[in-house]
């Protein structure tokens, strides 16, 4: 496995400097590390067996974010008779309450903001950058962070800075 | 802009076993990578065009059905006479389309051989209630149309007093000399079509009272296109009135028109021709076939 190239990268090379995006897009949507996983390697996979040609690897880690949320959500689609996966404690992810790291707030937070917060403020995002990768408008995505920093405060009990 | 720390997610320790199973890609089948379809809406959409084709096949069939059917007079639209003041034993000469085409199709070859038997006038000489009295239905063996005078001065000479004879039973309508119900047998067809290039018709005399003008307009049958001037009041459509017949009920006048002479038939075809006054009401109406061979 590694005969696929992407922007000079092997797979596994691609693997390695994404994984923790993407586990983390996963774990934010799923809120569980067995399911996290699953889509994880899916989104890898796909990337594997489709192998788009990217301008830039900016286009290359937007397409593997975009990728591993499709896949949350098709995921969630198949198992919607199943319970919530929010309420699953069984592999389910629990960041400790630290007043420094917001990540447990984060989780905590409905899933509409989760991931709007995390690429905003965790990958750097800018808003018209995240409305792409989320196929929203950018209004959307501003009232979205807006509502999601006013919730992370008062989860947080006080100033995010 | 405050900035929030997802330390802890952003650095998160992606297990080994998840980049080891990463990096083992199940080998993919046969099949071509499954590109996004929404298959309900590929499915609706080509329900929906189905629906459009079906419903619209039939709907184009009746249409073009009904454009050959629908012949209608480009004279007058609603007033078309009835000859209410006739005695319709004798005489109907409104409703000629109705039991001529009736002849029209199955009759065809009846009809033009009765127009040739029309056509030649030693037969027609004696028969001086043929053209307004006789029926032209073929169903209805009453009538004896076939002796139609071309000459009217003979028909005349025959008849000096104009007086329409009713033939047993009645006809219904007159018969223009081109189409010639079938006289004894209305199930025989006649092998030999009849040459017709003569348009006649007859009506009630107070239907072109007081300009005493006669026009005529030939038609194809099938797309009802007008032969000859658009003006369908110029001089070229005038038809000529071969004789009066006296009646009881209202006089008749018996009109000819002659589209072969005028130089307005190229080819062998089935026509429709109509009767018409000074302010368009129909007074005949019939088909023909014009064989200009």
């Amino acid at each position: 496995m590694g005969d696929a190239v992407f922007l000079g990268l092997s797979y596994e090379q691609v693997i390695n400097k994404y994984k923790n995006t993407v586990g983390a897009v996963c774990l934010m949507r799923l809120k569980n590390w067995a399911d996290a996983e699953d889509c994880f390697q899916n989104t890898f996979f796909k990337l594997y067996r489709n192998a788009p040609d990217f301008n830039d690897e900016a286009h290359l880690k937007a397409w593997l974010i975009r990728v591993a949320i499709n896949e949350c959500n098709k995921y969630i689609r198949k198992n919607r008779n199943h319970a919530e996966l929010d309420k699953v404690s069984d592999g389910a992810v629990d960041f400790p309450q630290e007043k420094c790291d917001m990540s447990w707030a984060l989780l905590n937070l409905e899933k509409k903001y989760r991931e709007v917060l995390y690429l905003h403020y965790a990958e750097d995002y800018k808003i018209n950058e995240i409305a792409q990768i989320l196929d929203k408008s950018p209004n959307t995505i501003k009232t979205l962070l807006r509502r999601g920093k006013e919730k992370l405060k008062k989860l947080y009990g006080g100033d995010g800075e | 802009m405050s900035e929030f720390n997802f330390d802890k997610l952003k650095n998160l320790d992606i297990p080994d076993t998840w980049v080891d199973g990463a990096l083992e890609v199940p080998p993919c089948s046969n099949k071509p990578p499954v590109i996004f379809v929404n298959f309900k809406r590929a499915i609706t959409a080509v329900a929906c065009l189905l629906v459009v084709c079906v419903l619209s096949i039939p709907l184009f069939i009746y249409t073009q059905k009904g454009d050959i059917l629908s012949v209608q007079p480009t004279v007058a639209t609603p007033t078309e006479t009835k000859n209410a003041g006739l005695n319709t034993d004798s005489t109907k000469n409104t409703e000629p389309a109705k039991s001529n085409e009736e002849n029209t199709e199955p009759n065809k070859t009846e009809e033009t051989q009765n127009s040739t038997e029309n056509a030649n006038p030693t037969e027609a000489d004696t028969e001086t209630e043929t053209t307004a009295s006789s029926k032209t239905e073929s169903s209805n063996g009453e009538t004896n149309p076939d002796k139609i005078p071309t000459n009217p001065q003979d028909s005349m000479d025959s008849n000096p007093d104009g007086v329409i004879r009713e033939p047993d039973g009645g006809s219904e309508k007159p018969n223009s000399s081109t189409s010639k119900p079938s006289t004894t047998d209305p199930d025989k067809i006649p092998s030999k079509p009849a040459q017709v290039k003569l348009c006649r018709g007859s009506f009630l005399l107070e239907k072109i009272q007081p300009d005493l003008k006669v026009y005529c307009s030939v038609h194809v049958y099938y797309d009802d296109e007008l032969i000859g001037d658009k003006d369908l009041f110029s001089d070229q459509h005038i038809a000529d009135i071969s004789r009066v017949i006296e009646d009881a009920g209202g006089d008749i006048v018996v009109a000819k028109y002659d589209p072969v002479k005028l130089g307005l038939i190229k080819q062998t075809e089935m026509y429709r021709f109509y009767f018409y006054n000074s302010k368009g009401e129909i007074l005949f109406q019939d088909v023909i076939h014009i064989d200009i061979d």
